[in-house]
């Protein structure tokens, strides 16, 4: 895996964001989008996000169909602002042999374990951590682009410029 | 823009937006629209809500490349207060019909899941999934991250 070849703006763009819209492919024929917390890994190319074991569905529509789309452009935090928005068509993979391996990758996207405020502090307590050992149990889904759409405007009123990553 | 027409389409799927789900529709300060290119991509872009009725949803589109081939789309509003503490999102599966960039979408599912702020909804999120995974994990015969890593992660050992 190596750094996308993409220009510095759309890079940029990609890394701004802790939150984006992934689509995966349903069954019925639909395309399903939801909200997620996604962190850019740029040394590799890929982003990164994760599910709970509670709620595989996204893991049995990537399994079906490894294409999907992911759209930044949500500002969640601060720390989103002043980017372009940015749509991914890419491929992703499932990571789930070891949840204990991914917990503890996880540890590498601080993104990903911090979104929520309260839940780090939460989880000191051990009644907590008995609590969210579900929700903690994470299923791992990288995404490799292929394609990216981007536009300087986040709100997207203008066209889009298109670049291949491969 | 042509009418995108999909003979294929199921009857069985529409279907009305309840009250709460159009509320949320109409109040988030996020909508996206995804819809599914010819080349098989798919094709996702934020939205203006125009019209929020219990069976039909009119969008607007920011500009006029939605290069959609498929009337099979699905609409995500959603709103997150503070990163993840708090949420309500409304993903609404249905068949559309684009004019210029005016998009009617005729509604198949509806899918509405809130999470208040605070403990309440750190309480809300744990329970639900972890009795979801517990019923997951037992189906695939796995087992969920052991509780020595949770306490070594996140405890004070």
């Amino acid at each position: 895996m190596a750094e996308l070849k993409l220009p510095e703006w759309v890079l940029d763009s990609i890394g701004a964001y802790t939150t984006g819209e992934l689509t995966t492919a349903a069954k019925s024929g639909y395309p399903s989008t939801f909200p997620v917390a996604v962190a850019f890994d740029r040394a590799t190319g890929q982003l990164v996000t994760t599910t709970s074991a509670g709620f595989p569905a996204k893991v049995s529509n990537i399994r079906r169909n490894s294409r999907v789309g992911l759209f930044l452009g949500y500002e969640v935090s601060s720390a989103d602002r002043g980017a372009g928005a940015v749509h991914i068509q890419g491929q992703a993979a499932i990571e789930d042999d070891s949840f204990e391996m991914n917990l503890m990758s996880l540890a590498r996207y601080p993104s990903l374990t911090e979104i929520q405020p309260g839940l780090k502090r939460r989880m000191r307590n051990p009644l907590w951590r008995k609590l969210y050992q579900g929700y903690m149990t994470r299923i791992i889904i990288t995404i490799r682009p292929e394609r990216v759409l981007a536009w300087r405007d986040p709100k997207c009123r203008d066209e889009p410029e298109v670049f291949n990553c491969q | 823009m042509p009418i995108i027409r999909d003979p294929s389409r199921p009857e069985s799927c529409a279907g009305p937006i309840k009250r709460r789900a159009r509320r949320i529709l109409r109040n988030v300060d996020r909508v996206v629209l995804t819809g599914t290119s010819s080349d098989g991509n798919f094709v996702t872009i934020p939205v203006e809500v125009e019209a929020a009725g219990a069976g039909l949803v009119a969008v607007r589109l920011p500009n006029d490349s939605f290069p959609v081939d498929s009337i099979k789309v699905c609409l995500c509003a959603h709103q997150h207060g503070n990163g993840y503490e708090s949420f309500k999102q409304v993903v609404i599966y249905g068949d559309a019909e684009i004019r210029g960039r005016e998009v009617r979408i005729r509604p198949g599912n509806v899918l509405v899941s809130t999470r208040p702020p605070g403990i309440l909804g750190d309480f809300k999120s744990g329970s639900e999934s972890s009795r979801r995974s517990k019923t997951n994990l037992a189906k695939w015969g796995r087992e969920p991250v052991s509780m020595d890593l949770l306490d070594r992660a996140f405890g004070t050992k």
